[in-house]
């Protein structure tokens, strides 16, 4: 047991709450009575919290229209083309502002999106966009960004992984089947396909064997 | 095939007290063929790296080179468990396109539908996660009772698992003449049911101890990584497609979205159990309501998306489940990404997984409620 407990003491570069609640979980293995007894409370409180936490959403919430948001975006980026799509605001950023821009819309309270629905990659003739669908999850707004690369042969855009974590895995997705190289990623590897391939989602992929072309 | 190359395995320095171990890709807990390259010391992780693609099988790819109404076909072989969101997913994205409106009845169908899968999902999801934890008990009784629901898709739509029964402007038939009758039957009989899952597993205290306060998520990491469904909701990360961007029946009914605090495996477990009484009480308040009138809109018969780019999400068992379409107004579409809820809710395990033990391990992935052909797509 103590040599466990040193263990979890090396590796607490994790939070130090997480860390607690080891060493509190050893605890209860050990005094299993309080355990039962404790038990019926623990039981369940997940409807009651819900209303606390809904609460808590109800006051936050002062979404933007579409309208606003594009009116808030075009006065604060003047560069940017800005336009109400099928459903929600598309913007289109320039390459080499696409890291500052998303670092802004991020932290702005206005904004404030932090929550990265989706990231993927569409192919053109001739460049190679990538979307993100981007939710606030304070106003609930939604709204779509692109970017497009300089060129297909070699396509680069900046990571947006330390902005949104979990861009971090959509990024190696994306420069998996589109052949996307993305600037300060830490770990980009082929998650699905082995370097034999060429990229099948680019539109001048060809292969007689696997992709029927009709 | 590539040469066998070191930089797939070793993606940091291995310190001198750790060992690599492989868990998969054919293994009973990871639920499929999913590898999890596990940096130990002795019993505890320090690293988890999931590598993924053993089923990956280009559906994107394919959906270029087919009809709208054949790629309704493809999504249900992703996530099995959750055919029915996948199926409705990519009708209400073609339906929002061309702004079809579909019949009441048709909205009614597909919700009740929608829970039936999300009941039969989360219930081999509780026993499948049982016999992870070791209780084999657990996958006895939820197959069991899983059997009823799958026998009433059986009798409405022929399919059992990947249903094929929406299609785009409807659903394919109407609906059996017993099927009002068999799904309050079902509901009858699974309500007596449940607490018997809860007193099997979720008061037990083996199982308490083996869950509780085990692999922590927190709201902020939950959103930051942008995981959803009942594993992020449990983090308190109110993030439930049906209520916030409410699609088909869920505008007219009244339901609670679960949210727990902890985040940790027995949060998780919670938030899904008590969906299942959750999804019951919805489809009570539907089943006796089902209007009458069509149950599918005439739609042409080469079904062309205006040019443009189309996102829906709806709420699948496992989260959100996103369809992307960009269309240049042939009959096939440009582009189609699915936003599985698995890979983004997958790539969590190392953030959270560090520092446990191996078993706590397996106690997350069982909580995290993985279907690996999702991932993969």
């Amino acid at each position: 047991m103590k040599r466990g407990r040193e263990i979890v003491g090396i590796v607490g570069k994790r939070k130090p709450d997480s860390v607690c609640k080891t060493s509190q979980r050893f605890d209860r293995m050990v005094n299993k009575k309080n355990k039962v007894k404790g038990n019926k409370d623990i039981g369940l409180s997940v409807t009651s919290r819900n209303k606390e936490v809904n609460l808590a959403q109800s006051e936050t919430n002062q979404a933007m229209t579409n309208e606003q948001l594009i009116e808030q975006l075009t006065s604060a980026n003047p560069d940017a083309v800005v336009k109400q799509g099928s459903q929600y605001p598309e913007i289109t950023v320039a390459h080499d502002k696409l890291h500052a821009f998303m670092q802004n819309i991020k932290s702005d309270s206005s904004l404030a999106f932090d929550y990265l629905v989706c990231e993927t990659g569409v192919d053109y003739p001739e460049f190679i966009q990538v979307v993100y669908h981007l939710e606030s999850t304070s106003h609930r707004h939604f709204m779509v960004v692109k970017a497009n690369t300089e060129n297909r042969e070699t396509a680069t855009l900046d990571t947006v992984s330390d902005i949104w974590p979990t861009a971090e895995f959509h990024e190696c997705e994306i420069y998996d089947l589109l052949g996307i190289r993305f600037n300060n990623h830490p770990n980009l590897r082929r998650y699905f396909l082995d370097d034999t391939w060429g990229h099948p989602l680019r539109k001048d992929f060809h292969d007689d064997i696997h992709v029927v072309e009709r | 095939m590539a040469e066998f190359s070191e930089k797939y395995i070793i993606t940091d320095e291995i310190k001198a007290d750790e060992y690599l171990v492989n868990i998969g890709p054919q293994h009973p807990s990871t639920h499929g063929v999913l590898r999890l390259l596990t940096r130990l010391e002795g019993e505890i992780v320090h690293n988890v790296e999931p590598h993924i693609g053993y089923i990956h099988s280009g559906i994107e790819k394919m959906t270029e080179a087919l009809s709208y109404p054949q790629i309704v076909h493809l999504t249900d072989r992703m996530d099995y468990l959750s055919a029915h969101m996948n199926n409705e997913a990519v009708c209400l994205c073609v339906e929002n396109a061309l702004q079809v409106e579909v019949p009441e009845r048709v909205k009614y169908i597909r919700t009740i539908f929608d829970e039936l899968q999300r009941l039969a999902s989360h219930q081999l999801w509780w026993c499948a996660s049982g016999m992870d934890l070791g209780a084999l008990t657990a996958f006895f009784y939820g197959l069991r009772d899983r059997e009823d629901i799958l026998d009433i898709f059986e009798e409405t739509c022929g399919a059992r698992l990947t249903l094929n029964y929406s299609v785009p402007g409807g659903v394919m038939f109407d609906i059996h003449p017993n099927f009002q009758k068999s799904v309050k039957a079902f509901i009858t009989k699974f309500r007596k049911k449940l607490p018997e899952y809860d007193k099997l597993l979720t008061d037990n205290i083996i199982f308490q101890n083996r869950t509780k306060g085990v692999g922590v998520l927190s709201k902020e990491d939950a959103i930051a990584f942008g995981v959803t469904g009942p594993t992020g909701r449990a983090s308190g990360f109110s993030c439930d497609v049906r209520k916030h961007h409410p699609y088909s029946a869920y505008p007219y009914i009244k339901f609670d979205e679960k949210l727990g605090t902890d985040g940790d495996s027995f949060m998780r477990w919670k938030v899904r159990m008590d969906e299942m009484w959750e999804s019951m009480n919805i489809i009570e308040q539907l089943i006796d309501n089902i209007p009458e009138g069509d149950f599918a809109v005439k739609m042409k018969g080469v079904i062309k998306l205006p040019e443009g780019e189309f996102y829906q999400r709806v709420e699948s068992a496992r989260g959100e489940f996103g369809v992307y379409i960009v269309s240049d107004g042939k009959k096939n579409p440009y582009r189609v990404k699915f936003r599985s809820p698995g890979f983004s809710n997958l790539f969590t395990i190392n953030h959270i997984a560090k520092g446990w033990k191996i078993a706590d391990l397996v106690a997350i992935m069982a909580t995290f409620d993985l279907v690996i052909p999702d991932i993969d797509r």
